[in-house]
This record gives structure tokens, sequence and C-alpha cells, in this order.
């Protein structure tokens, strides 16, 4: 009997994961301005979009997905960290920062995203 | 002349014991005592704030770990520090896993200069 499914689903899979994240986001941010109302909606969407697209990628992993929306503002600044406990070989996460830092004339000038995936095999 | 015959059960955890299990307010407890500790009257500073999320994130994921639940689970905890400039700021989350095992809890804290939010997943290992 031979194992051929096993060898290659040990890594984690970090480019589907990465375009799973960056289509979600920027298929909902890209033309958006700030709303108050529609913030609730935004943050369902990409997280729910993400979701979709990791579930169907069809590995033995489970997902947490979060997303933080905030207003740029003259003063405003976040920091966000993680500290995880886990397998370092089968497990990671991968952040999107959205807007990406260096992209000046990005049309996206009034939300700041930070959507982060954990990926955890079980 | 007697054959020794030794019989194995082969048992596999694959769920936490119920007294082992993850209580989402038992870290919630401990989460807030670190931030009222650590950020008791802070003020935002560009320069402290990476040290002090570092700090949280570190303690808060040794807290969990120090809680004794089933060895079996994994932590991940997201630290998010910003400027309360009054600007709007709003933070969700989902989670593909297993609801009987897994689980989650969030602390908010806020005052004149910062706002500080710590999520903690608990993530089990079959």
């Amino acid at each position: 009997m031979e194992d051929q499914g096993n060898e290659e689903d040990i890594s984690f899979p970090s480019e589907d994961v990465e375009r799973c994240v960056q289509d979600s986001v920027e298929q909902v941010l890209a033309t958006a301005q700030w709303d108050e109302k529609m913030v609730p909606q935004w943050i369902n969407d990409i997280c729910e979009k993400a979701m979709k697209q990791l579930t169907e990628l069809g590995r033995p992993y489970k997902f947490v997905v979060t997303c933080m929306l905030m207003q740029k503002t003259q003063q405003s600044g976040a920091q966000t960290v993680l500290s995880c406990s886990w397998e370092n070989q089968t497990d990671g996460y991968y952040q999107i920062i959205y807007p990406p830092q260096r992209a000046k004339d990005s049309a996206q000038k009034t939300i700041q995203c930070i959507a982060t995936v954990f990926c955890v095999r079980f | 002349m007697s054959k020794k015959v030794t019989q194995s059960n082969k048992t596999y955890q694959i769920r936490p014991s119920f007294k082992d299990k993850f209580r989402p307010a038992e870290a919630k407890e401990k989460i807030e005592k670190i931030l009222r500790e650590k950020l008791k009257n802070a003020q935002y500073s560009s320069s402290e704030l990476p040290q002090w999320t570092r700090e949280i994130a570190d303690q808060t994921k040794s807290e969990l770990k120090a809680l004794g639940k089933d060895k079996r689970y994994k932590y991940l905890v997201q630290v998010i520090i910003g400027h309360n400039s009054g600007q709007g700021v709003r933070v969700g989350s989902r989670c593909f896993w297993d609801e009987d095992t897994d689980d989650c809890t969030y602390v908010t804290y806020m005052n004149d200069s910062i706002f500080c939010l710590v999520v903690a997943f608990a993530v089990y290992l079959y």
C-alpha cells in the first residue's frame, strides 16, 4: 500500500493561504471609503470569503481568520503582536496589511486593514 | 508451562477530558489581570508600544499554558494596541474548528490615550 498524498501535506500551505486572504481583502476594500455603518459588513465579508476559500483547499487544517479595520486619521497608529504555542513545521500564520506600507498612491486612503490567518494542523 | 498473554488496549485520546477542557472564563480572568497590571495609566508612546505589546502577548501565552489544561492544546494569542484618538476601529474573526474542543476569549481595555485588545484562541490537536 502506498501513501502518496501524505508527504505533500506536511508543510504549511503558505502560498495558497496568501492568495485566499489577499483576494478577499482586495475584493471587499478596493473601492471602499470609511463608513461606520458598513464596517461590520465588510469585516463579515472579508472573513467569510477568506474562510470559504481556505476550507476549499481541502487541507487537514483548522483556520482562524481575524480582521481589523481602522480609520486612517492623522494620529491613528496601532501595533499588533502574535504569540503562538504550536508546532513550527506544520503550523503557521499569514498577515496582510492593506494597503501595503509602500504604496503611496494607493486608492485606499481612509481605511487601514490588518487581516491575520492562523493555520493549525490537526 | 504457562504462556504469558498480554493484551494491550490501544486508546487514542481524541477529546480533552472534561476537567482539562479549555475554559474561556478562566482565561479571561487571567488576561484581565495582566492588562490591568501592564497598562494601568499607560499613555500612548510609539517607542514603548512595541515592547508593551510583545510583553503582554508573551505573558498571556505563558499564563494560558500555566492554566494546566490538556497538554494537547495549542494556544494562539493576538494583541492589538492602538492610539485612542477618536478614530473608528473594529475587529472581527471567524474560526473553522471543532466546536466541542476549541474555544476563544477576548479582553478589551481602554483609557484616554490607548485601546488594547487581546484575543486568545485554544485549538486542540487530535
